[in-house]
């Protein structure tokens, strides 16, 4: 049994991440 | 009250102690998980202020378009930040469906999901206290203590162990 809250509040972390790792990748990037 | 209600009386009460064993394994779970994810939450926060303040140099370089690109992703991850850790602070706090009262009938009033302020309405120490005799059976150690323990909101355990008790004595007078 798991919250709906916790739930969302899963896939917004794992938006997140992602939205953290395309950060990197950019900066890598253009610093590369 | 005959001997068959007294076992199917036993029988639902050792339903309804399993069925609470499971939510509150469900609730630890479920607290830890969250747990672990708001730890996560924190890492990539921790990583991402650590990348932007050494990314001074590499951004006076980058094209416009890079800095449009990457001041949006930021501004993403910001929003996804705080969405997530608003979701799983509301996961973890303690709340009352407000279907539950009604589904139950008003038989167990405040047991389950009990809010803070529902507890702190009785001494802690004295509703502790009832709450352990009640479960171990010793009523006369309590009698100081009754009106904690028969306040609504004395804990999960004693309105079983109060029609425990009730029943033992029952039985007791009829033999």
């Amino acid at each position: 049994m798991e919250s709906d809250c916790a739930k969302k509040g899963y896939e917004w972390l794992v938006l997140e991440g992602g939205a953290v790792i395309l950060f990197f990748v950019l900066v890598a990037s253009v610093a590369v | 009250m005959q001997p068959s209600d007294v076992s199917l009386h036993e029988a639902k009460e050792q339903l309804l102690t399993t069925a609470l064993g499971d939510v509150k394994g469900s609730i630890h779970a479920n607290d830890q998980k969250v747990s672990a994810a708001l730890v996560v939450n924190g890492l990539l926060l921790t990583s991402v202020v650590n990348v932007v303040t050494h990314t001074d140099r590499t951004y006076k370089k980058a094209e416009p378009w890079a800095h449009t690109l990457g001041l949006a992703l930021l501004a993403l991850a910001l929003v996804m930040f705080i969405a997530s850790v608003g979701y799983l602070l509301s996961a973890m706090s303690p709340y009352r469906p407000e279907t539950l009262e009604k589904k139950l009938d008003g038989r167990y009033p405040r047991v389950f999901f009990p809010l803070p302020d529902d507890l702190e309405q009785a001494d802690p120490f004295g509703s502790w206290r009832g709450r352990v005799a009640d479960c171990i059976g010793k009523r006369s150690w309590t009698s100081s203590r009754r009106r904690f323990s028969s306040s609504r909101t004395s804990c999960i355990w004693s309105p079983i162990a109060r029609r425990r008790a009730m029943n033992g004595s029952s039985s007791r007078a009829a033999r």
